[in-house]
């Protein structure tokens, strides 16, 4: 499972991506932070067509095997309601050396941005919401501010 | 043909994203009288009718079928699920 509703678990990606040939280890984690665009945000809401989310992470996961020498890729994406300062998204990648991690990871999270169907819903302080414009899969590219009104 | 003998196909359309709040429901039935089949590219023209707010979103929509994109010239069948996915905000 690649898509959790739970707290996402560092310890347990970090275990999952351990093994006795890594000399690396690199990880990241998309954190839900207070302010976006000039606006105040309370929470996010994640959702996700879990279905197709899911074999996107998997495709994902074998695509940084298959382009980088790393030894572990690990892809977890949270869904729901969270709040500041939790994690949404965790990825960590061992390899022999660093760079292979680095360049894997980094690969990772910009096909998890542009490809995985997850929406978020902004969630502000002063009570109004907002879904965050995104990346279209028809077109592959970001909407930007003015094309839907 | 009699009204018993008249088939009804019906599509269920599934919203995801802000295509939840455009529509006003997460789900819904897409219905066409007398045919066995209908494209995704006929599925999205009735909804595009039945919630005009829809066509400013069209062109940036994703179908989506059994956990696999599909092709607006892809044929769906009665009782066939379709996914309508906005563009993506993950991470």
């Amino acid at each position: 499972m690649r898509l959790v509703t739970a707290e996402i678990s560092v310890d347990r990606a970090l275990r999952a991506a351990a093994d006795p040939r890594a000399g690396a280890v690199v990880m990241f984690s998309g954190i839900v932070r207070n302010h976006n665009e000039g606006r105040l945000v309370q929470s996010i809401t994640y959702t996700a067509y879990a279905p197709l989310a899911e074999k996107v992470l998997a495709d994902i996961e074998q695509e940084v095997y298959a382009k980088f020498d790393v030894i572990k890729c690990i892809i977890v994406h949270r869904v729901g309601q969270l709040e500041i300062g939790d994690s949404s998204v965790l990825i960590v990648v061992s390899s022999v050396h660093r760079p292979e991690a680095f360049v894997g990871g980094r690969y990772a999270i910009e096909e998890v941005k542009h490809r995985v169907p997850v929406w978020k819903l902004e969630e502000y302080t002063d009570g109004t919401h907002s879904y965050v414009k995104g990346c279209s899969l028809n077109e592959r590219h970001h909407i930007e501010a003015g094309d839907i009104a | 043909m009699t009204q018993a003998q008249q088939q009804v196909m019906k599509i269920k359309v599934e919203y995801y994203g802000i295509l939840r709040e455009v529509c006003g429901c997460h789900a819904e039935e897409v219905a066409f009288d007398d045919r066995g089949e209908a494209t995704v590219a006929q599925v999205l023209a009735q909804l595009v009718a039945r919630h005009p707010g829809l066509s400013q979103h069209r062109r940036y929509i994703a179908c989506a079928r059994d956990a696999e994109l599909c092709a607006d010239d892809s044929v769906l069948h009665d009782g066939a699920t379709l996914a309508l996915l906005p563009p993506v905000s993950g991470g």
